[in-house]
């Protein structure tokens, strides 16, 4: 069966009517549904990661030249590989500096810090550069893909510390959360335009997070699996939510909005793991309901 | 030891097996959901996953690839080698891959095949986008990736980016015929 594509490329401009017109929500909410087949990718075949990894290897070790020889710890190395690429330097050196100022935390400290995991003596510093970094984010736009950001790093936490068998800190969820839920709150300053994009890539994420939730689910042992349907129940509700602003902008404005009137719609549930651990107390980010940093707009 | 990204890829660039099976395991899953994205094949997909690494590994050897951003380029050579084998394809039509994976553990199979169709037909109206308007749409509604690291892996400002994806979007909605009337009709 073939399919033809037709004429080919459109050069960026050729379509004459309405090419350059505002792409309405609506409209992109159309075009996306019917590119949604798009996210039907079957399984990766585990037998071909292997041959993959293999494979790759082997190549590495026919250039000339020398080859590190491979130690048993591939996971412990995996484990402090970050899977976004992050040139954050001059971020980083920005925290640092605020930090250093603040609490006499060097700037060498805040890089390293940025590998650490829950329950590495450096994971408080990660977090509160995060925080730092955050709160000087002055725009709305740049707020939010950091936000996004900061979840996709709690859930990869989540999947290492699972993958290695051990308790996920409920501090790592609850943050998971707070995170998602100041990004919502951040979308609901953008124009209908780029809340409808935004909301189409938290609902596109979720689902991914979903997914992989529900594989982890099913390998879990019995300690993890409260902690990870706990995960998964928050990851949907955020999901829902998302659908929700793609559907109705007015009303997601109204639950997420830093204006919310006393009549607003309630904003999804929003509780911490019942063994909930002090700490957390602090939130996800010093931008909480304000929807800008100190240097706001 | 705790590496920053920085340490990572100068391990990777000593061609230290532990960084380099470390990147395979990192990426290899993304860029494999991207490759079948373009093209709709698995075993293509793979392909292209292992194409993209030996471009990387060669890169790495012979001094150059990226200093930093590698996700950013890996996206990028994945994208060029998907763009090649469609030229190299003729570009003309895409046919279903002969022992084509149904992407679904739907039992029925008129819905099956009715799913691969709609996969192929969304699959040949990205192929209708230019290059980079593609790119664009792919990444950032499929991969999830943001306007800062789009404007990396192609190259431009995230202005351009912004453009990139409302022209993307733009002609898309005309090659997929969604009609703008129908639409404020709807409203």
């Amino acid at each position: 069966m073939k399919h033809s594509s037709g004429t080919g490329e459109n050069n960026g401009g050729t379509f004459g009517n309405g090419e350059h017109a505002p792409v309405s929500p609506d409209e992109m909410r159309a075009v996306l549904e019917r590119l949604d087949p798009l996210n039907d990718v079957p399984e990766r075949d585990p037998a071909d990661i292997e041959r993959g990894r293999a494979a790759f290897i082997e190549r590495a070790r026919a250039l000339p030249g020398p080859v590190s020889p491979a130690l048993p710890e591939r996971r412990k190395w995996r484990k402090n590989i970050r899977r976004k690429e992050r040139s954050l330097m001059l971020s980083l050196v920005r925290v640092a500096l605020a930090l250093a100022m603040a609490f006499g935390v060097a700037g060498g400290t805040v890089a390293a810090a940025q590998a650490s995991e829950p329950g590495d003596m450096l994971y408080a510093v990660k977090i509160a550069s995060e925080d730092v970094r955050l709160a000087l984010t002055s725009d709305s736009e740049e707020a939010f893909d950091l936000l996004l950001e900061y979840a996709q790093e709690r859930f990869e936490e989540i999947d290492a510390i699972n993958e290695e068998g051990e308790v996920i800190p409920p501090q790592v969820t609850v943050r998971l959360q707070e995170h998602f839920q100041l990004a919502l709150q951040q979308a609901s300053n953008f124009d209908d335009e780029s809340l409808a994009q935004a909301m189409i890539r938290v609902t596109a994420m979720t689902q991914q997070q979903n997914q992989v939730l529900q594989q982890m689910q099913s390998q879990a042992a019995g300690n993890a699996e409260d902690a990870l349907k706990q995960t998964e129940q928050i990851v949907s509700r955020i999901r829902v939510a998302a659908e929700e602003g793609l559907e109705d902008p007015i009303t997601f404005r109204l639950r997420y909005g830093e204006n919310r009137p006393e009549t607003a719609p309630e904003q999804p549930e929003s509780e911490p793991p019942s063994d909930g651990t002090p700490g957390n107390q602090q939130g996800a980010g010093g931008q909480q309901g304000s929807g800008k940093g100190p240097g706001g707009k | 030891m705790l590496k920053s990204d920085t340490n990572w890829l100068i391990e990777a660039r000593r061609l230290d097996e532990n960084a380099l099976e470390a990147i395979y395991d990192a990426f290899s899953d993304e860029l494999y959901r991207y490759a079948y994205r373009l093209i709709g094949d698995r075993q293509a997909a793979e392909d292209l996953v292992a194409e993209t690494f030996y471009r990387f590994l060669r890169a790495l050897h012979a001094g150059g690839g990226p200093r930093e951003h590698l996700r950013a380029y890996l996206y990028r050579v994945a994208h060029n080698l998907a763009v090649d084998g469609h030229r190299r394809g003729h570009g003309e039509v895409l046919e279903l891959p002969e022992n084509n994976e149904t992407p679904t553990s739907d039992d029925d199979p008129s819905s099956a095949a009715e799913k691969v169709i709609q996969g192929e037909e969304a699959r040949a109206a990205l192929w209708r986008l230019t290059p980079e308007q593609r790119q664009v749409i792919v990444l950032k509604f499929f991969q999830g990736l943001s306007n800062k690291e789009i404007s990396v892996a192609i190259e431009k400002p995230v202005g351009a980016v912004k453009a990139l994806q409302h022209r993307g979007l733009n002609a898309l909605r005309r090659v997929l015929a969604i009609d703008r009337a129908d639409m404020e009709t709807k409203e």
